[in-house]
């Protein structure tokens, strides 16, 4: 895209130079009219294409390595001075502080308000998050809308997701700290988004709000800001934070439908992942979680589908 | 000290500015003037068409005609000028109280953006009026009016923005009680008289340029030249008596505590002498409105009205260094200066300035050979 806009960009600041040469040249004023109107197309085009390389390149930030669009700060921005204020709006102190609190810009509902149930309270708290932290790019419904990004997802998948926005890794890929003054990012799918900030529990709210505008009913929601933590459940919520976005229902290889494996079979291939395919990154947990996940995906490929299309 | 409404506004950049705050703010105040000046043409300009228009049609009055159709001529140039000449300040204004007036303009963005279409509605008015002016003289009227009208919104919008960016404490309290960027800054005592004393002004120094056409065109039509210097000196000192007035209203306004640091401050004399020279013009404008000859009175007149437009600018700027202070605001600090940069900025404004007079003298000259 940014290639693309570079291109259009050249292209009409050529013709711009063309055109008014042309202008100037003919001095007669043929065409006068239609000349002109070229000439602010081409110029509009200049611009514009010009504008979008400069948004282009420096995403997720506005000053690299400093300051996110979303105008969170890396912590104590290297070369910056020691303010008389301490930055209350860096990646960590958001982090252990929390997003809602460090903002005086929210709106939300009265805690004490007896008729705003969980739910909804949870999904007030993810839209003022949502509105901090990813507004500068998103809108809900219009300009890179998230409604129809996330049409589907359920909580937990999105929690996943928001925990992957973004990754400080160095220059050999290897995690490492915010503060690391060479730090690169991984991102979500190449999608150069800003990391999320907040508490786990921001998160969690963020993750309802966003489920909540993909379509999820308010059943959905609770149950998934309960959730409990039986085995079987873990599994699930491991899977759906993790796997979900390339194996889930919406991802592009979805396990329903396969043929039937064991949970150890399963067990076993969770222990080689970034063999099977190189997308994949090593299995991300620890040992209950895996064999959790094992016993999940067993249950997944034994699923009512499974069976149809194995005959 | 760390009023809690500081954290409601953005930090101060992580990175320094550019430039000394002292030649920011400069260049700040320098730019305004050169703003304010087809401003004031625009806005004053405007209503005073309007008027002359309804007048010369009950009296059928030649002069007031005449008039009118150069104002017609001349609006779409000022507003083009009003327009380029606005960005500098608008930039200068976002590098030095960027974190304030980001903050103002995003609680009435509604409004603020609307200024885009307003203005963009009143420019195609002032083409249509300066090229179909005669052949469709029944919309001339009327669309002067929509011009003044619209012209005057404009500048109310842009009041409600300067003035609510100096009340950084009541941000929050507004974003709560309605977040749709629907706010004005109603409630503000300042802003009634401040804005009076905007229109007002312009319409001093758009009478002023007024005599000043009035000078020019003598030589060609001298008792059109008297007139107009007549008829603008008058705009001049009945805006003027009213806003020597309204000066002191707004000054009145102005919260105590951020009145007693404007009042103890060196820079202060700018007000003192501005309201000195205010009457000084004041005086002048009369006696250019009455004199048989009104040619000696009027480059003083002028000469004056330059004088305390700059005194005002002046003390506009301690007005809000003053109750910014109040506020507890401080600029940022960190000042990293990019000497280069500078330098090309000061010989592209010079390059510029130069450009733009050598257009106006190209369109005088045209203008002069077309009526020949
Ligand atoms: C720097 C701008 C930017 C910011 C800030 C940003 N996003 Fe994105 N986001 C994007 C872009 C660009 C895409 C790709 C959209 C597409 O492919 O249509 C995207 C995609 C997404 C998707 C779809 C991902 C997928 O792979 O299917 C979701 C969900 C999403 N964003 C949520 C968020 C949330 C939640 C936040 C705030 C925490 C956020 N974004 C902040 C730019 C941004
Ligand atoms: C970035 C996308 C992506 C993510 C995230 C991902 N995978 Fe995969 N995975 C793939 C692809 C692509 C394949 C190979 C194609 C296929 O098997 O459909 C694959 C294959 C597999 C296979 C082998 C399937 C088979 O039948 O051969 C298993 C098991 C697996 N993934 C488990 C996981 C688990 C568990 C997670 C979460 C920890 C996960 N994957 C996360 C993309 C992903």
């Amino acid at each position: 895209m940014v290639r693309a806009a570079a291109q259009v960009s050249l292209l009409a600041s050529l013709a711009l130079v063309v055109i008014t040469l042309a202008i100037v040249l003919t001095r007669h004023l043929v065409m006068a009219r239609t000349l002109a109107s070229l000439a602010m197309v081409a110029g509009l085009l200049a611009f514009g294409g010009a504008e979008w390389v400069r948004e282009g390149l420096r995403k997720p930030y506005v000053i690299g390595r400093v300051m996110f669009v979303n105008a969170v700060r890396m912590p104590a921005a290297s070369g910056a001075r020691p303010t008389a204020v301490p930055d209350a709006f860096t990646v960590d102190a958001l982090n252990a502080g929390g997003l809602l609190k460090a903002s005086a810009w929210t709106r939300l509902p009265d805690v004490d308000d007896a008729t705003v149930d969980e739910v909804t309270y949870a999904t007030a708290e993810g839209r003022e998050v949502f509105k901090i932290l990813c507004s500068s790019c998103h809108t809900v419904d219009g300009h890179l809308g998230v409604r129809p990004l996330v049409q589907g997802r359920g909580v937990d998948a999105l929690t996943g997701m928001l925990g992957r926005l973004a990754d400080p890794v160095d220059a050999a890929g290897v995690p490492t700290s915010w503060s690391n003054p060479a730090v690169q990012l991984t991102t979500w799918r190449g999608r150069r988004m800003p990391p999320f900030v907040g508490t786990d529990h921001e998160k969690r709210a963020l993750a309802v709000y966003l489920a909540h505008l993909g379509g999820a009913g308010p059943e959905a929601l609770a149950s998934a800001l309960s959730g409990g933590a039986g085995v079987d459940d873990l599994g699930r919520r491991f899977f759906e934070e993790n796997c979900s976005m390339c194996h889930g229902d919406g991802g592009g290889w979805p396990f329903a439908g396969r043929p039937p494996r064991s949970a150890d079979e399963f067990y076993e291939m969770l222990g080689k992942l970034p063999e099977l395919n190189e997308m994949m990154p090593a299995f991300p947990g620890s040992d209950t979680e895996r064999r959790a996940v094992a016993a999940h995906l067993a249950a997944l490929t034994a699923g009512p589908d499974a069976k149809e299309s194995a005959r | 000290m760390n009023p809690l409404w500081l954290t409601s506004i953005p930090q101060p950049d992580p990175l320094p500015q550019p430039a000394p705050g002292w030649l920011l703010w400069g260049l700040l105040l320098l730019t305004f003037f050169l703003h304010v000046l087809p401003m004031n043409f625009v806005l004053g300009g405007s209503i005073i068409t309007a008027v002359a228009r309804w007048r010369s049609r009950s009296h059928s009055a030649m002069h007031a005609a005449t008039l009118t159709q150069w104002m017609a001529k001349a609006m779409p140039v000022a507003i083009a000028a009003t327009v380029t000449f606005g960005v500098a300040p608008l930039l200068f204004l976002q590098v030095l109280y960027g974190r304030l007036f980001f903050t103002s303009s995003i609680l009435m963005a509604g409004f603020w953006l609307a200024v885009v279409p307003l203005l963009i509605v009143a420019y195609y008015a002032a083409y249509v009026v300066a090229f179909r002016g005669q052949r469709h003289s029944r919309w001339a009227g009327p669309l002067s009016w929509a011009m003044a009208i619209l012209f005057l919104a404009i500048g109310f919008i842009y009041v409600n923005n300067m003035s609510l960016m100096l009340r950084p404490e009541r941000f929050v309290e507004l974003y709560r009680a309605d977040g749709r960027g629907l706010q004005l800054n109603l409630a503000d005592p300042t802003l009634v008289p401040r804005y009076l004393h905007m229109v007002l002004g312009a319409l001093a120094v758009a009478g002023a340029a007024i005599a000043l056409h009035g000078w020019v065109s003598r030589d060609r039509d001298p008792e059109f030249g008297n007139w107009a210097m007549r008829h603008g000196a008058n705009w001049c000192a009945g805006a003027t008596a009213l806003n020597l007035v309204v000066g002191f209203w707004w000054l009145l306004a102005v919260p105590r505590p951020a009145l007693v640091q404007l009042m103890t401050r060196v820079p202060v004399i700018a007000l003192f002498l501005g309201v000195a020279v205010g009457m000084v013009v004041l005086t002048l404008a009369v006696m250019t409105a009455r004199a048989a000859d009104p040619l000696p009175h009027v480059k003083w007149l002028i000469s004056g009205i330059l004088i305390t437009l700059m005194l005002m600018i002046i003390t506009r700027d301690q007005v809000r260094s003053a109750s910014l202070a109040d506020s507890g605001f401080t600029p940022a600090t960190w000042v990293e200066p990019q000497w280069g940069a500078i330098a090309v900025f000061g010989w592209l404004l010079v390059v510029g300035l130069a450009t733009i007079g050598w257009m106006i003298g190209t369109l005088q000259s045209s203008q002069q050979h077309s009526r020949r």
